[in-house]
C-alpha cells in the first residue's frame, strides 16, 4: 500500500544534545566551584557547563564568551576549541549553518593533532546534524559515524553516543538499509534501557518498528512500537505516544483488526490534537479514512481525508498530499462520481509533476554531493583504519553504481528524504510558517482591499450618473418649464396679485433649480469627468470663492496632464472634505489649495488659518469626515500628516505615488 | 430678414420653453429643432441657418466638439452654447472653439434675444453671470505662494542646513522634509538649491 512507504518517514528526533536541570542551584554550585578552581582549564570548563545550564542564546552566550576569552588569554587551545563547540548549539537553532561548519573546520583543526576525541565527537555531530538539515544524508551520515569513532575514545556522558546512533538510525532507514538501521538500532535501544535515558529508547523503538514494517515483519514491529508506547507514556512524551498510537493503529489495520485500528487511531487524533502535532492528526485523520473506505463508508471516509487535507495543505507535506489527493480520487470513484475523481486526479498528476520537478533538481545535487563525499571518505578510509568507514565507502561505491543504474529508484527514494528534509526544516523554523500566515493575511487584505475597491468604483459610478441624470435631466427640464411659465406670463393679461404670486414661483423654480445644481455639482462635478481635476477644483473652488465667505487660493504645479480618473476622484473628494471642515470649523479668513505633480510623487496642501484644533484629541475621536479622508487617503497608499494647534491654524498634507 | 435659428437640445421640454421665449418676437424664426449632433450636422447641409443654439450635453458628441466641427463647416454660422454649467472650464473651452456667446438656460426671453443679435453681428456674448464668472477667477499669482511648512523648510535651506538638520529643528522625518524641498524645486521650476535660494532671496520670500 502507498501509505507504507510514507509510513517510514514518519520519524523524528531530537538531533541536538539535551539541555540540564533548571539553572540556579546547580549554577551556584558550579560557581563556588568556579571560585575554587586552580588551572585556567578547569575554570574554562566551569565556565562552560554554566553556560550550558541555560537554554536561551543571550543567557548562556556570555558565559561562552567568558570562556573564549578566558581561553584566549592563558593560550589554552583546546578552551577555543570548546567554546567554538558551544557557540555551535545556539547558532544550529539560529540556523546559521555555513557559520557552524566554519567553526567545527577551525575546531576540528586545533583537536584532531591533539586527540581530544570528546570535543572531535561533538563536532563531528554538529557537521552531521548541518548536513542532515541541509539534506545532505550520506554526508551527514559519515559525519555521524566518525563522532559515533570519536566518543567511543572518551569518556562521555551517556546520552551522547545513544543521540548520535539514533540519529545514523534514522539516517540508515531514510536510505533504506534497512539491516545497518536494525543494527545500530537494537543496539541503541539496549544500551538507553542500560543508562536509563527511556525517552530516547523510545523513539529508537519507533524507529525499530518502522523499519521491521517495511521488512514486512510486522509482529516484531508491533513489539517494538508497543514497546515505544510504553516508554513513551512512562516519560510523559504526549508527541511520541500520539505517533505510536498511530504506527499501532497502521498495524492493526494492516491485520484487518479493525474496531482496534479504529480505536488507536482516535486516541492517536485526540492526543495529536490535544498538542497540536499537525503532522500525526493527519496521519491519523488519513488512517481513519481509510478504514471507512474499506466499510465503503465513502462520506464518511471522505470527510476525514479532507480535513487530512487541509492540514496538509496549510503545512505543506507536499509529498502526503499528493496521496491524499490521489486517496480523495479513489473515494469519488467508489462514490460513482468521476468527474470529481477526475478533478482530484488532476490535482494529484500537477503536484506530483511539481514535486518530481524538485526532486530530479535535489537527485542531481544529491548525486554531486556523493561523488564529493565518496572522495573525501575514500581520503578517510585511508587516514584511519575504522572497518566501519570502509565499509560505508564501499557501500557507497556500490550504491553510486547501483543509483546510476537504476536512476528511477533513486528518485523515488530521494523524493521520501525531500519530504524528510522539509519535514525537519518545518521542526527546526517554525517561523517560516509564521511567514507564510502573515503572507496569507496579506493576501486577504489585498482581496479586502481590491472588494474596497470595487465598491468605491461603483459608489462613484453610481454618483456620476445620478449627478448626470439630476442636473442634465431634471435640471434642464425644470429650466425649460421656467421658460415656458415665464413665456407665458408675458403673453397673458393677468390681474396684479396673480403677477405677483406668479413671479414668486418662478423665482421658487429657478431656487430649486440652483439648489438640484448644486447637490448634482457636489456628488459628482462634470467638469472633473470630462476636464480632469485642474479644472474641476479650478471651478469648485471658484464657486466656492463666489458663494460668499473666506477667499481661497489655489496653485497646481505639473498638472498640465490628467491623472488616472479613480485618482483624480479621490483627490477630489479629499480636497472637498477638507474645505468642508475648514468652512464648517476653522472660521479662517484665508485657504490655500495646492496640489503639485513631481514625476510620479502628487503632493496636495490645504492650509488655512483658521482656530486649528487638538490633533492629539483627534488622534482618539476621529469624526466621520476624518475617518472618510483617512481611508482614501489609505486607499491611494499614501501618507497623512495633519499640523494644527488651537489658534496657530491647520495644515494637512497628503503625498502618495502615482 | 429674420434670423433663422436652429436649436440643437435633446430634452423636449427645453426646447418647447425656449420656443416659447422666442414666440413673441417677430425678427427670428425657429427653423428647425434636433436633439443630437449628428442631426445637427444633417440639418445644417440641406438647410442655411443663421445661429445655433446648442446645448453642450448631447448624447452622441459633445457640444464643445460640435461647436468646432461646426465652425469649421460653416465658418458664418453663429453659435450659442447654452447650458446649465456655468463653470469656467466649460465657458473657456466653448469660447476657445468659436462660440459666439455663452447663456444659461434660466435666462429670461429678452436676454435670449439680446443674445441671438449680437452673435448674428459677430460679436461674443456672455450672460452676466458667466461674465462674472470668466472675471471673478483668480488672478494669476506672479510668484508661487508658499505653506507655512514650505517657508519654513526654506528658509533652513538658505541657512545652509542638511536635511537631517532640518528634520531635527522642525521636529519632523528626514523623509518629509525631502518632500517639501522636491515641492519647492518643482513650484519655482529650478533644478537645484542654489537658484531656490537665489529666487526665495530675490523675490523676499525669506
Amino acid at each position: 500500500m502507498r501509505r507504507l512507504l510514507l509510513f517510514l518517514v514518519l520519524l523524528t528526533s531530537p538531533t541536538v544534545l539535551p539541555k540540564a536541570a533548571p539553572p540556579n542551584p546547580a549554577r551556584d554550585s558550579l560557581l563556588t566551584l568556579l571560585g575554587k578552581a586552580r588551572t585556567d582549564s578547569a575554570r574554562v570548563q566551569l565556565l562552560l557547563d554554566i553556560g550550558k545550564l541555560y537554554y536561551t542564546a543571550r543567557e548562556s552566550r556570555p558565559w561562552i564568551d567568558k570562556a573564549m576569552a578566558l581561553s584566549q588569554r592563558a593560550n589554552y587551545p583546546v578552551g577555543i576549541a570548546n567554546c567554538l563547540a558551544n557557540y555551535n548549539y545556539y547558532l544550529y537553532i539560529e540556523g546559521k549553518y555555513d557559520e557552524v561548519l566554519k567553526n567545527c573546520e577551525t575546531a576540528i583543526r586545533i583537536v584532531q593533532p591533539r586527540g581530544v576525541h570528546k570535543t572531535l565527537g561533538v563536532l563531528y555531530n554538529y557537521i552531521g546534524n548541518v548536513y542532515n538539515a541541509k539534506g545532505e544524508q550520506r554526508t551527514a551520515l559519515a559525519n555521524y559515524l566518525k563522532a559515533l569513532n570519536e566518543v567511543s575514545q572518551a569518556v562521555v556522558p551517556p546520552h551522547f553516543p545513544i543521540t548520535i546512533e539514533g540519529n545514523i538510525v534514522k539516517l540508515y532507514s531514510d536510505l533504506r538499509e534497512f539491516d545497518k538501521a536494525l543494527a545500530y538500532g537494537l543496539r541503541v535501544i539496549k544500551r538507553a534501557e542500560k543508562v536509563g535515558a527511556i525517552n530516547a529508547a523510545g523513539y529508537n523503538c519507533q524507529r525499530v518498528g518502522s523499519v521491521y514494517v517495511a521488512l514486512n515483519q510486522y509482529a516484531k514491529a508491533r513489539s517494538y512500537f508497543q514497546k515505544g508506547l510504553n516508554m513513551a507514556r512512562q516519560t510523559q512524551d504526549p508527541y511520541l505516544e500520539a505517533s505510536l498510537l498511530a504506527n499501532l493503529a497502521d498495524i492493526f489495520s494492516h491485520y484487518g483488526d479493525v474496531p482496534k485500528a479504529l480505536d488507536y487511531y482516535d486516541q492517536s487524533l485526540k492526543l495529536a490534537r490535544a498538542n497540536q502535532n499537525y503532522e500525526i492528526e493527519m496521519w491519523s485523520l488519513h488512517g481513519l479514512a481509510i478504514e471507512q473506505y474499506h466499510k465503503k463508508n465513502w462520506q464518511t471516509a471522505y470527510d476525514f481525508t479532507q480535513q487530512a487535507r487541509q492540514i496538509a495543505e496549510k503545512n505543506q507535506y507536499n509529498e502526503y498530499l499528493t496521496s491524499l489527493y490521489l486517496f480523495l480520487s479513489d473515494i469519488e470513484i467508489g462514490r460513482g462520481r468521476l468527474d470529481e475523481a477526475e478533478q482530484w486526479r488532476d490535482k494529484w498528476e500537477k503536484l506530483r509533476t511539481k514535486i518530481a520537478n524538485e526532486t530530479v533538481l535535489r537527485a542531481t545535487q544529491e548525486l554531486e554531493t556523493q561523488y564529493q563525499t565518496k572522495q573525501k571518505t575514500a581520503q578517510i578510509s585511508a587516514l584511519q583504519q575504522q572497518q566501519q568507514i570502509q565499509a560505508l565507502s564501499l557501500r557507497q561505491k556500490n550504491i553510486l553504481i547501483a543509483g546510476l543504474a537504476g536512476l528511477v529508484v533513486l528518485i523515488g527514494i530521494i523524493g521520501a528524504l525531500y519530504y524528510r528534509n522539509t519535514q525537519n526544516k518545518q521542526q527546526l523554523a517554525e517561523q517560516e510558517n509564521q511567514i507564510n500566515r502573515q503572507t496569507i493575511k496579506q493576501l486577504e487584505q489585498e482581496k479586502q482591499l481590491s472588494a474596497a475597491e470595487g465598491i468605491l468604483r461603483g459608489q462613484e459610478e453610481e454618483r456620476s450618473r445620478l449627478a448626470r441624470d439630476l442636473h442634465d435631466g431634471l435640471g434642464g427640464m425644470l429650466s425649460g418649464i421656467k421658460a415656458s411659465l415665464t413665456a407665458m406670463s408675458g403673453n397673458q393679461i393677468i390681474p396684479e396679485e396673480s403677477a405677483q404670486s406668479f413671479s414668486r414661483v418662478i423665482d421658487n423654480l429657478e431656487t430649486s433649480i440652483q439648489e438640484l445644481r448644486r447637490v448634482a455639482r457636489n456628488m459628482m462635478p462634470e467638469a472633473l469627468v470630462r476636464f480632469g481635476l485642474r479644472d474641476a477644483l479650478q471651478d469648485y473652488i471658484d464657486y466656492l470663492n463666489r458663494a460668499g465667505g473666506q477667499p481661497i487660493d489655489y496653485q497646481t504645479f505639473g498638472l498640465s496632464e490628467r491623472l488616472p480618473q479613480a485618482t483624480e476622484i479621490i483627490v477630489f473628494r479629499i480636497v472637498q472634505e477638507l474645505l468642508n471642515n475648514v468652512q464648517k470649523h476653522a472660521g479662517a479668513s484665508h485657504t490655500l489649495v495646492q496640489l503639485i505633480r513631481d514625476g510620479e510623487r502628487f503632493h496636495l496642501t490645504v492650509e488655512d488659518n483658521g482656530r486649528g484644533f487638538d490633533t492629539a484629541r483627534l488622534a482618539q475621536q476621529p469624526g466621520i469626515g476624518w475617518l472618510n479622508i483617512r481611508s482614501r487617503v489609505d486607499y491611494l497608499n499614501g501618507t497623512l500628516m495633519i499640523n494644527s494647534a488651537p489658534d496657530k491654524g491647520t495644515t494637512v498634507d497628503i503625498e502618495f505615488m502615482l | 430678414m429674420k434670423t433663422r435659428i436652429l436649436i440643437v437640445d435633446d430634452h423636449p421640454m427645453v426646447i418647447e420653453g425656449i420656443k416659447a421665449l422666442l414666440a413673441s418676437a417677430d425678427h427670428v424664426e425657429v427653423i428647425g429643432t434636433v436633439s443630437d449632433a449628428f442631426s445637427a450636422r444633417a440639418f445644417l447641409k440641406t438647410t442655411v441657418a443663421d445661429v445655433v443654439l446648442l446645448d453642450i450635453n448631447l448624447p452622441d458628441l459633445s457640444g464643445i466638439d460640435l461647436c468646432h466641427k461646426l465652425k469649421a463647416d460653416f465658418p458664418a454660422l453663429a453659435v450659442l452654447a447654452m447650458s446649465t454649467f456655468k463653470e469656467r472650464s466649460y465657458i473657456t473651452r466653448m469660447i476657445e472653439q468659436g462660440a459666439s456667446g455663452y447663456v444659461l438656460k434660466s435666462v429670461s426671453g429678452a436676454e435670449l434675444l439680446e443674445a441671438i443679435e449680437q452673435a448674428r453681428a459677430g460679436r461674443l456674448y456672455l450672460s452676466p453671470e458667466v461674465a462674472q464668472v470668466l472675471l471673478s477667477g483668480p488672478a494669476p499669482k506672479p510668484i508661487p505662494l508658499l505653506t507655512s511648512r514650505e517657508k519654513e523648510v526654506l528658509i533652513c535651506i538658505a541657512d545652509g542646513l542638511t536635511n537631517h538638520e532640518i528634520a531635527d529643528k522642525l521636529f519632523v522625518s528626514p523623509l518629509t522634509v525631502d518632500s517639501h524641498r522636491k515641492n519647492l524645486l518643482a513650484k519655482f521650476g529650478v533644478k537645484n538649491t542654489a537658484a531656490l535660494v537665489k529666487i526665495a532671496v530675490e523675490n523676499q520670500l525669506i
